[in-house]
């Protein structure tokens, strides 16, 4: 794996995770999801899991690829970064104009 | 998990943190808005010095080395002599050309008074650059204000760091749910809620970077901020202890002239104690006197700390005096400065570290702008003074502290190389655009600062700084890709992307105002999201 090929495996990974926490959030779940119920207990616990997966995946490439150091500050701020491109995608996703009943 | 935090933070605490974080941010503001922005620029401080140092373009960054192999000897000590002219040589030190800067930088201290100069790798004396550029004047502005007399600037840098520290932490022990409102940002309706949820989100999302680059910061002066130490085991011989903690090494002057022995033999005998690895600056300290030093410092870019591995050699015998690797606390202490200061050589770190400390910014001017929502007074056209000072406060430190940024980068594309003191009317210009456009604010800043003159004046700038590269150079984008500059390349594509996005800002601003009189500034979360 080359280190561009790593570098966004890092990032992409970071983003599934977040994707996932987020969709566990009632207000996201709501606005992306479903609006009538909460996200179903089984499911929450299966993304919580599956994004501490993600996130221990993308911490082991990178420090596979750029040295325990580096590694960790990269994957570090990737975090950040990962968070911040969600909740993004989320505000441009459940804008009032985009969903089906305005306030 | 929401009880078991309701009964760690109580009501009280919070109630208590607020207002130390508002107190903070609306006093201190402005001057971590400088901090954060001139921190972000010294990331690519070698860039915006090869866009403002035209001369210095040489090389396409990464190309490889020139035929004759680098020495120092041959290349380096002939300009040392140039820029000297005769006069008695006290110091000097080069900084070496490598991949990402290709000319190399000089400064020489004679009986005369101090010169610089800039030299290409093949020992090729530069004309002189006429700036201070992103290294000599951004740069130091970041850490102390340019106010070194008496290190002033460093403690109110420190003061203001420590403060950061603080907000941070009572931004997260004020915020009520922060992981329901984790990725949440609504950027329609009411203004002041798409601010607060802006800057809770560049709170709590950059807060490893935030609390990372804040601590560091204050890490790398602490024997300057906590001087306890040093007074009681060197009586405050702040010297002495850099000399046994860095392993540094310094000699007086003997008086006695002798001459400098070859360096490039040093050179190899350092790499070899190095393990590898390039010399990044080479110092020769007591030049031609029998008590000449030559101090060889590594470059760090292959590694996050910024522990430069000094070697010292006698400077008249060739002789190694002292090669010291450090203890377990300063390894520490260089490894939290080299988390700081950025220094490897990573494309994407240095990127996102620039990034991140435009989020700083974006932190403050959405916390400025939130107070100033917050206390908006509904439908009456007088605002008290102390809103009207907060208000003009955010807009010379946002929009002010860009339109100086650009003044002066523009001056110097602008200003003909035989000014006299170019370099001091460059820096003149910074400040005065800046103190002008804090006075515009103050001024007009009524039931809104003015915002939508300042982003056009930052748009005009930047633009007229992208044309201005071009004309003056003869550069364009074009060319610059032909030619793989990427570094002038990547200052004009920020420039030109701040210039439109300014543009886009101050034409919805002065839409919204000229359709809704009195309606408040619903895109200004854009003015702070970018550069």
């Amino acid at each position: 794996m080359s280190d561009a090929w790593a570098m966004v495996t890092v990032f992409g990974l970071c983003g599934l995770a977040f994707a996932g926490l987020a969709l566990t959030v009632g207000r996201h779940w709501g606005d992306l999801v479903d609006r009538r119920r909460d996200p179903p207990r089984r499911l929450v616990t299966r993304l919580r899991l599956a994004a501490a997966l993600c996130l221990a995946a993308a911490l082991s490439v990178a420090v596979r690829h750029q040295g325990v150091g580096f590694g960790l500050l990269l994957w570090t701020l990737a975090l950040s970064v990962a968070a911040l491109s969600v909740a993004a995608g989320i505000t441009a996703m459940s804008r009032p104009d985009r969903t089906a009943d305005p306030r | 998990m929401s009880t078991k935090k309701r009964t760690l933070i109580s009501p009280a605490l919070r109630a208590a943190m607020l207002w130390p974080h508002t107190w903070a941010g609306v006093t201190l503001g402005g001057l971590l808005m400088l901090i954060f922005f001139m921190g972000s620029l010294a990331v690519f401080a070698d860039e915006i010095d090869r866009w403002m140092m035209p001369d210095t373009r040489i090389g396409a960054v990464g190309a490889p080395a020139p035929d004759a192999p680098f020495s120092l000897d041959r290349h380096v000590l002939p300009v040392v002599e140039q820029l000297a002219a005769g006069r008695g040589l006290r110091d000097w030190y080069a900084k070496l050309p490598d991949a990402r800067r290709p000319a190399m930088a000089l400064r020489v201290r004679t009986d005369g008074g101090v010169s610089g100069g800039m030299a290409t790798a093949d020992g090729r004396l530069l004309p002189p650059v006429g700036t201070l550029g992103a290294t000599s004047f951004f740069y130091p502005l970041h850490y102390s204000l340019h106010l070194r007399a008496g290190f002033v600037g460093y403690w109110i840098v420190s003061f203001a760091t420590v403060a950061m520290l603080a907000g941070l932490i009572s931004g997260i022990i004020i915020h009520a749910r922060i992981f329901k409102d984790f990725f949440t940002f609504r950027s329609w309706g009411q203004l002041r809620r798409s601010l607060l949820d802006l800057h809770n989100l560049t709170g709590v999302l950059v807060l490893p970077f935030h609390l990372m680059i804040s601590f560091t910061g204050i890490v790398i002066i602490l024997p300057m901020v906590l001087p306890a130490g040093v007074n009681a085991l060197y009586d405050g011989d702040v010297q002495r202890f850099y000399d046994d903690a860095l392993g540094n090494y310094s000699r007086p002057r003997s008086g006695t002239p002798a001459p400098l022995a070859p360096l490039d033999p040093m050179l190899a005998e350092a790499k070899r104690l190095w393990g590898g690895g390039e010399a990044a600056v080479v110092f020769v300290i007591n030049a031609g006197d029998a008590a000449s030093v030559v101090r060889l410092n590594r470059d760090t870019g292959d590694r996050l700390s910024l522990d430069v591995e000094p070697i010292f050699f006698d400077g008249v015998t060739g002789a190694l005096l002292k090669h010291q690797r450090p203890g377990p606390v300063v390894a520490t202490h260089r490894l939290l400065s080299g988390l700081h200061f950025a220094a490897f050589d990573h494309w994407p770190l240095r990127w996102l570290y620039f990034l991140f400390g435009l989020s700083g910014c974006a932190l403050i001017g959405t916390g400025l702008l939130y107070w100033l929502e917050k206390r908006r007074v509904a439908d009456t056209a007088v605002v008290g003074l102390g809103w009207r000072s907060v208000g003009a406060l955010a807009c010379g430190s946002i929009t002010g502290l860009l339109i100086a940024t650009l003044a002066m980068m523009a001056a110097n594309r602008l200003l003909p190389a035989d000014v006299p003191s170019r370099e001091l009317v460059e820096a003149g210009l910074f400040f005065l655009a800046w103190i002008g456009s804090a006075i515009h604010a103050a001024i007009r800043t009524r039931r809104d600062p003015p915002w939508a003159a300042q982003c056009s004046a930052v748009a005009a700038l930047a633009g007229a700084c992208v044309g201005l590269n071009w004309l003056t150079t003869g550069e364009h984008p074009l060319r610059a890709i032909a030619l793989g500059d990427w570094p002038v390349l990547g200052v004009d594509a920020v420039l030109a992307l701040t210039a439109w996005t300014a543009w886009r800002v101050a034409r919805r601003l002065s839409h919204r105002q000229s359709h809704r009189p009195g309606a408040s500034a619903l895109t200004m979360t854009e003015a702070t999201d970018h550069v």
